[in-house]
């Protein structure tokens, strides 16, 4: 009887301490991970390519540190050509493993060629979620955004309402969604590039937290029955 | 008014920043008069685009206009920004509603 409350007790104060870890807030703001897919079958035949995939992230208000992480890129009937266009600011890596753009600079960017026959574009972002929320005047926030470059390195035209040409523009903030995350499609002479978002979910160390929490309850309950 | 602003968009080629600000009266009525955003203590940068300075509200300001005609209660308007900046820009924004000189 004295063991079962002594395993009771212990089992108690386990798992709440262990609850109590599931629910804490994390130390920052989760990320933002999605899956971003470009259309291009209208550019195969356009005479103002070779096109370029441009990604870009754009420093705010300079307060805080953000930065977004590209993979799994995947290029469907064509592949990236040559090296890199250009590159500017804190940009690292390459089209055939991972880029990671930081906001050190104004302008985080990479910008590379592909072949005429690539009808399709495909890769995962991840974007940390730091709200630029403190210093002086009206916060504004990172941005990262994707872009189609014609020939001349120019943005294709998009529906973009900022000027900006963009085809994918995600303003970082914490506790965004992937609703947050504005894409747009092209326009004449470039017309028919579209964009497809779709969240890929993550285990959050709550989630983590709780599977280990029942875990513990299905042990507990084991043990109080064996001394039973 | 509620301003949600944009991060910016670069333009390697023009060396240029671009943006949008959408604002939305969130008042239980509707605004009649024109509506303004001013872009007040300015620093860094140019706005491009602007419609001119201000003279009542954060005077020497520039501002652009966002509706002539006002916003129905709930209702939106989105303005682009450009802008040249010569560092990280900064500004207060504010919406401004006159029919006068903003």
């Amino acid at each position: 009887m004295k063991t079962t409350r002594i395993l009771s007790a212990s089992g108690v104060a386990l798992l709440s301490t262990t609850f109590l870890f599931a629910l804490a807030p994390a130390s920052r703001a989760a990320d933002l991970v999605y899956n971003l897919t470009l259309n291009l079958n209208s550019l195969a035949i356009n005479p103002n390519g070779p096109f370029s995939l441009d990604l870009q992230l754009v420093q705010g208000s300079g307060n805080v540190t953000n930065k977004v992480t590209l993979s799994n890129f995947v290029f469907t009937g064509g592949s990236p050509t040559g090296t890199p266009d250009f590159t500017s600011g804190n940009e690292t890596g390459s089209l055939a493993s991972s880029i990671v753009l930081t906001n050190t600079a104004s302008d985080n960017e990479f910008a590379q060629a592909f072949s005429s026959g690539t009808t399709q574009l495909s890769f995962k972002v991840d974007e940390t979620s730091n709200s630029e929320l403190v210093g002086s005047g009206t916060p504004i926030p990172d941005q990262f955004n994707v872009a189609i470059l014609d020939n001349g390195l120019n943005n294709i035209p998009t529906t973009d309402p900022s000027g900006g040409n963009t085809l994918v523009s995600s303003a970082i903030a914490a506790n965004q969604t992937l609703a947050s995350v504005d894409a747009y499609s092209s326009l004449s002479p470039d017309a028919g590039v579209t964009v497809n978002l779709s969240a890929t979910p993550e285990p959050r160390s709550g989630v983590l937290g709780l599977l280990a929490a029942c875990v513990m309850a299905g042990m507990l309950v084991m043990r109080r029955r064996r001394v039973a | 008014m509620n301003l949600t602003v944009s991060g910016y968009v670069f333009n390697r080629h023009t060396s240029t920043y671009s943006q949008t600000v959408t604002v939305t009266n969130v008042l239980s009525g509707p605004i009649a008069t024109p509506i303004y955003l001013v872009m007040g203590g300015l620093s860094n940068a140019t706005l491009t685009n602007s419609a001119g300075t201000t003279v009542n509200n954060s005077p020497g300001s520039p501002y652009v206009l966002v509706s002539q005609t006002g916003l129905a209660a709930g209702a939106s308007a989105t303005v682009s920004l450009q802008y040249t900046a010569t560092g990280t820009i900064s500004s207060t924004m504010s919406a401004v509603t006159t029919d006068g000189q903003p």
